[in-house]
């Protein structure tokens, strides 16, 4: 009988062990990376005051639906464009850019005008072997018309990085960290 | 008296930049106890019974990305069973009642504010089954069970991206318990000679607020990384009605032939359509060779399996607009071959070799079952090659 509770007060013991060991603050702060904001400035050559157009999910993921800006561009222009990413819910805003430039030879822009859309985007800056990065790029205009772009971010989790220059936007070697299309106006 | 504990942490990792690739882009971590009481009475006129409590807390903490909330949920139940044999008849019946209590911790959608939110739930289940012997070659089998199933905290609160199926999952906060009646019957036989046997079971279920995952086309979310399917979590009232059916074949001691089927017709009774996400029909036969045991080789075999599942043609009627991201995928047929042995090392050490190759004929194709079928194929030709190593303890 005196083993028999001896059994049980140890049994006991390790339960409210347990218990205290693995009590955690509720609603505890989130460590994951979130990307809620990709902006693009566009600056027209030959001078005049610079465009930025953004595509922002300011909650992340799920909850409210994110916002799209209109690409309104002037036609028969060019522009060179400024990419930016950013992580709004951070306090301060935490600027993903900057791990994108250091980490160039893994990642890879891709931008992708729908046909008619009268735009075509060329001149991306390289990475370190030579190959697109586009973080900057140059977007020409013809004619007014409408249509849409799709940015495309692909990530290569191969180490060193197997980015080649003749990689579709499909790539087996790489995968999507963002996917956004912006429609687009020529106006 | 059983007394068991487990802890699982389970970490996800996502391709992200350098600053944040050290640490889990979601972190699980789910500490059990379980406790569990039971008492068998002494056999009493062919009556023999246990009856038990059983308690179960589980404290579920994550960190990093939303999906399911922080929970703690305690669980308690008492059940009874009582088995009765006699001559040519088995009875059996058992109750359960089951109270369990979720308090939890959920993100406000949309935001970062969290809100306090609990939920009590008793189930309750009783069963009967019999068990009837006619002669030496049958065996027949019914059972009637009532039943209650409590919603799980996925089911109710999950509400973000699954990085393992690329879905997005929402949960329902007004979910309450399943309803089932259950009515199963099946006879088995064999003959004389025991070269010769089969099994049929069919079996009739009448779910009221049956919870099932309801793609949701029309709301796809998008995020800066593209559009996700949505999967809601909803009820119904439903009847799933199915037949197994087995036949094994053995026309001498080395041959077996072993050929299966598998049918469900589910329907959602409140709407009169069919459910959505449900197993299509399967069919598989399979033809295996024992060698005979050698000195060192013991239950040696070669077996060829063919697979074949139909296209799920039972799917909710889409005239109204879509209720699936994608039509379901075209029947399939797969071969399998397997290949085992045994190779008694020492007496208590038998160590089983295995070797076998699935789907053979590297056949692409997609299970309307599995959430992936939206993005990508199922496995291509997979060799595998198994070793059982025993663990036993001296007697």
């Amino acid at each position: 009988m005196k083993r028999q509770f001896l059994r049980l007060s140890v049994a006991a013991l390790l339960v409210a062990t347990a218990f205290t060991a693995c009590k955690k603050d509720k609603g505890e702060t989130n460590e994951e990376e979130v990307i809620t904001t990709l902006q693009l400035t566009f600056t027209p050559q030959g001078g005049g005051s610079p465009l930025v157009y953004k595509f922002e999910d300011a909650d992340g993921p799920g909850g409210a639906a994110p916002t799209i800006d209109q690409i309104v561009l002037a036609p028969s222009k060019s522009y060179d464009v400024a990419l930016q990413l950013l992580n709004k819910t951070a306090n301060p805003v935490e600027d993903i850019t900057e791990e994108i430039e250091e980490e160039a030879a893994a990642h890879r822009f891709y931008f992708t005008p729908a046909t008619g859309s009268n735009i075509t985007v060329s001149g991306l800056d390289k990475d370190a072997n030579g190959v697109d990065l586009g973080l900057h790029s140059v977007w020409t205009t013809t004619a007014a018309a409408t249509g849409s772009v799709k940015v495309t971010l692909r990530h290569y989790p191969a180490v060193p990085p197997n980015k080649a220059a003749a990689d579709a936007v499909d790539s087996q070697k790489s995968g999507t960290d963002i996917e956004a299309t912006f429609t687009t106006k020529i106006q | 008296m059983q007394l068991a504990g487990q802890f699982n942490n389970r970490k996800e990792y996502d391709i992200v930049r350098a600053s944040s690739s050290k640490t889990p882009q979601l972190n699980l971590s789910i500490s059990t106890l379980s406790e569990d009481i039971s008492w068998e009475h002494p056999s009493w006129h062919n009556l023999q019974g246990t009856v038990g409590v059983a308690a179960m807390q589980q404290d579920n903490a994550y960190a990093g990305r939303y999906f399911i909330p922080n929970y703690q949920s305690n669980t308690w139940g008492a059940y009874v069973l009582e088995k009765w044999a006699r001559h040519r008849w088995e009875l059996q019946a058992g109750a359960r009642y089951d109270n369990k209590h979720i308090s939890t911790n959920r993100l406000l959608s949309g935001g970062s504010s969290f809100d306090q939110y609990d939920f009590q739930f008793s189930t309750f289940a009783g069963s009967v089954h019999a068990a009837f012997k006619p002669g030496n070659h049958w065996k027949i089998n019914s059972a009637l069970s009532l039943s209650q199933r409590a919603p799980h905290v996925n089911e109710l609160l999950s509400n973000g991206i699954h990085h393992g199926t690329a879905t997005y999952e929402e949960g329902d906060i007004n979910l309450h318990p399943e309803k089932g009646i259950n009515l199963s019957l099946g006879v088995q036989w064999h003959n004389e000679a025991n070269t010769l046997s089969a099994e049929v079971d069919v079996y009739h279920n009448r779910i009221d607020d049956f919870i099932y995952r309801q793609p949701v086309p029309e709301e796809p979310v998008l995020t800066i990384a593209g559009a996700f399917p949505k999967i809601r979590y909803q009820q119904a009232d439903a009847s799933l009605t199915g037949l197994d059916l087995s036949v094994v074949v053995r026309p001498r001691q080395s041959l077996e032939w072993t050929s299966r089927a598998s049918l469900l017709r589910a329907r959602n009774r409140q709407i009169g359509d069919w459910l959505t996400q449900m197993p299509a029909d399967r069919f598989s036969t399979a033809l295996a060779y024992n060698f005979r045991d050698h000195k060192k080789l013991l239950g040696s075999y070669v077996s060829v399996e063919w697979q074949q599942v139909l296209e799920q043609t039972r799917i909710p009627d889409e005239s109204q607009g879509k209720v699936d991201y994608k039509v379901p995928p075209a029947a399939y047929a797969l071969i399998n071959l397997h290949a085992s042995t045994t190779i008694p090392l020492t007496a208590r050490m038998p160590v089983t070799v295995s070797i076998g190759v699935r789907n053979l004929l590297n056949k692409v194709y997609r299970d309307y079952l599995n959430s992936m079928r939206y993005f990508a194929d199922e496995m291509g030709r997979n060799i595998y090659l198994r070793l059982k190593l025993p663990i036993t303890s001296r007697q």
